[in-house]
């Protein structure tokens, strides 16, 4: 276990269910990311 | 049947996991055609434990590479993850050497060990593996992740009330399997040095 490493676990009868929130919350993520990355360079 | 492996391909892919999710199953017996974790037996402490790994934690990392089964034998290093998968109660470790330091330095008071998380069935075996290779016949528990702190940012987001806890961190474990509510730990000392 590496310093920066944490652990997860997950009721497996409930993984589908979690995927497809993970997948959501992956994409708003990314869509947040990309905006605050380009708002950024405002600043630079 | 579960498609463990597209869900675990997926889940890998979502979160960039850099090591694949383990499933980890509890059972009556030992699957069949599974292999049994072979490592040898430990010298024993001076309080007579010993087992196939310093503690059950062990057996996650080793998860990722290979599918096995255990038993209670193989777990028999670490009171604490014995208590928390089931394998002993508290009354059968609470004079082992392990818990002694463990209490004694403070790092658990005498109080909070007995409400530590446990699983109340005691299995016959556990096996672990990584879940996009679990075989027909075996249908985890627990699906157990090594995450970073950018993982843990979108679980927290995606599971709507996500514990987060610290130690011991085996009993993560016990929650998902015995509640059916995923946890995530932030790890404990003694897991960290186990698994180094």
């Amino acid at each position: 276990m590496t310093p920066d490493q944490m652990t997860c676990a997950i009721p497996a009868g409930k993984l589908a269910d979690v995927v497809a929130a993970v997948i959501a919350t992956a994409e708003a993520d990314a869509v947040v990311a990309r905006y605050a990355a380009q708002d950024a360079r405002r600043f630079s | 049947m579960t498609d463990w492996r597209g869900l675990g391909e997926t889940l890998s892919g979502a979160l960039h996991l850099a090591t694949p999710p383990i499933g980890i199953t509890f059972s009556a017996q030992r699957p069949t055609g599974v292999a049994s974790f072979d490592a040898p037996m430990s010298d024993p402490a001076e309080d007579g434990r010993t087992g196939r790994v310093a503690a059950g934690c062990v057996f996650w990392a080793r998860g990722a590479e290979a599918t096995f089964s255990t038993v209670a034998e193989d777990h028999g290093n670490c009171s604490v993850g014995r208590m928390t998968h089931g394998l002993a109660t508290l009354a059968d470790v609470t004079d082992n050497g392990d818990v002694a330091l463990l209490v004694g330095s403070g790092w658990v008071s005498p109080e909070a060990v007995g409400q530590i998380p446990v699983i109340t069935e005691r299995p016959g075996a556990i096996t672990y593996g990584p879940l996009s290779e679990t075989p027909d016949n075996v249908d985890p528990d627990v699906v157990l992740l090594w995450i970073n702190g950018r993982q843990l940012m979108v679980l927290s987001d995606a599971i709507p009330g996500l514990r987060i806890k610290g130690k011991p961190q085996c009993y993560i474990v016990a929650l998902a399997k015995q509640d059916k509510v995923a946890a995530a730990s932030v790890g404990c000392a003694l897991s960290r040095a186990r698994t180094a």
